[in-house]
C-alpha cells in the first residue's frame, strides 16, 4: 500500500512536464484528405509518364515536367520543356494518333512519396519490357532501373521538377551496348481465354 | 485550395481506390479460379469482350468462363500463373467512370516464372446501389498479339 502511495505521487511529480510537452499538432481532417489527394496526383504522374513512354507521346511526356524541370540519366542532363521535348522528340516523331504500343511497355511499381507543403519527393522503381528478341513475340524484362525525383506544386498541379533515371540491371554501359545492337538489326513491324 | 467540398474530394479518392480494388480483384478471381467472385465485379448486363467475341451479362460471363466450376481446378495458392497490373489510369464522372490499365501474365514454365503474355484492360465503371461495378471491359492482347499467342498455343499443342 505504501509502495503503490509513493508510485502514485512518484506520477503524479511528473505529470506537469508531460502535460507541458509539445505534443505533434493532430491533422485536420482538410490537411489528411489534401495528404491523400496530393499523394493520389503525383501517383498518377508515374502512371501517366509510363503511358506516355508507352504511347510515344512526346506532347504528354513534357507536360509532366515543370517549367524548370529536368530530366537527368548519368550524365545526360535536359532542363526545361524545349531540352526535353528535342530529346524525346527524337524518338517519338510521327507517331500516329490512336498508337497502342504492341512491342514494349513500361512498368513502374513501389512509388515511395513523401509530401512536404508544395514540394515532394519520392522513389520508385520501373522495368521496361520487350517483345523477346528470340522472335517468339513474348514480352520479356530488358531493363530495370528507379527514380529519384523532386516534385513542385505549380499552379496548383504536380509537376516534376527533377526526374534522375537510374538504370540498373542492365547498368547504363551494358544498356548502351544492348541499345546499339538493337539499331543495327531490321526494325521489327508493330504487331496487331480470357485475360 | 480546391473549391470542392471536403465530402467531395474524400468521395472522389474512395472512388478511385474502390476502382483500383476492382481492377486487382479481377486478377485476384481470375489466376484462383474464383468465378463467381469473378462475375461479382460486373454489373448485372455488364459486358466482357475481346478479339474473340462479347459476353453480356452474368451468365453469359460465367458461360463463357465454363460454368461455376468450368476448368481445371486451381489450387488456391496460385502456382501455375498470375496476372499483376500495373499504370492504371482512372476517370471518375460522377456514377461512371472509365479506366485503362495494362496487366503482365506470368506462367510457370520448366518451374520458372516466365513473362508469357502483356496486354491491355480498356473499362468502362457503373455505380449501382453505391458499389461499382464492370460495366463493360475489354481485354486485349499486345505482346504477343492475340494471333501470336493463338499461334505459340498451338504449336504447344502440335509438339
Amino acid at each position: 500500500m505504501r509502495r503503490a502511495a509513493l508510485l502514485a505521487a512518484a506520477l503524479a511529480a511528473t505529470m506537469p512536464v508531460a502535460a507541458t510537452a509539445k505534443a505533434p499538432a493532430k491533422p485536420t481532417l482538410e490537411q489528411r484528405v489534401q495528404r491523400l489527394e496530393d499523394e493520389d496526383a503525383i501517383r498518377h504522374i508515374f502512371i501517366a509518364y509510363a503511358a506516355a513512354l508507352d504511347g510515344k507521346n512526346a506532347d504528354a511526356y513534357v507536360a509532366l515536367f515543370a517549367k524548370n524541370g529536368q530530366w537527368i540519366n548519368g550524365s545526360i542532363v535536359r532542363k526545361g520543356p524545349a531540352e526535353i521535348h528535342a530529346l524525346i522528340d527524337g524518338m517519338f516523331h510521327n507517331t500516329p494518333a490512336g498508337y497502342v504500343n504492341k512491342d514494349s511497355f513500361e512498368l513502374t511499381f513501389h512509388p515511395d512519396i513523401k509530401v512536404d507543403g508544395d514540394r515532394a519527393t519520392s522513389r520508385s522503381e520501373h522495368v521496361l519490357f520487350r517483345r523477346h528478341m528470340d522472335g517468339s513475340g513474348l514480352p520479356q524484362a530488358v531493363l530495370f532501373g528507379r527514380y529519384e525525383d523532386e516534385f513542385i506544386r505549380e499552379n496548383g498541379v504536380w509537376k516534376i521538377l527533377k526526374r534522375v533515371d537510374i538504370p540498373t540491371i542492365p547498368t547504363p554501359e551494358e544498356w548502351g551496348r544492348i541499345m546499339r545492337a538493337r539499331q543495327q538489326q531490321p526494325a521489327q513491324p508493330p504487331a496487331g481465354g480470357a485475360q | 485550395m480546391s473549391s470542392r467540398s471536403i465530402e467531395e474530394r474524400l468521395q472522389r479518392v474512395e472512388d478511385e481506390l474502390a476502382i483500383q480494388r476492382i481492377i486487382f480483384d479481377y486478377s485476384v478471381y481470375l489466376d484462383s479460379r474464383n468465378w463467381e467472385g469473378f462475375v461479382s465485379l460486373f454489373a448485372p448486363d455488364g459486358v466482357w469482350t475481346n478479339v474473340e467475341g462479347t459476353y453480356q451479362g452474368r451468365e453469359a460471363i460465367m458461360a463463357m468462363l465454363g460454368g461455376p466450376n468450368g476448368g481445371p481446378a486451381e489450387a488456391p495458392k496460385r502456382v501455375n500463373y498470375y496476372h499483376a497490373n500495373t499504370n492504371w489510369r482512372i476517370e471518375l464522372d460522377g456514377d461512371r467512370a472509365s479506366a485503362v490499365s495494362r496487366y503482365l501474365f506470368v506462367l510457370r514454365r520448366d518451374d520458372r516464372p516466365t513473362s508469357a503474355l502483356a496486354g491491355q484492360y480498356t473499362d468502362e465503371y457503373v455505380r449501382i446501389d453505391g458499389a461499382w461495378k464492370i460495366a463493360r471491359r475489354e481485354a486485349e492482347e499486345l505482346i504477343p498479339t492475340h494471333a501470336e499467342w493463338e499461334e505459340i498455343f498451338l504449336s504447344k499443342v502440335r509438339t
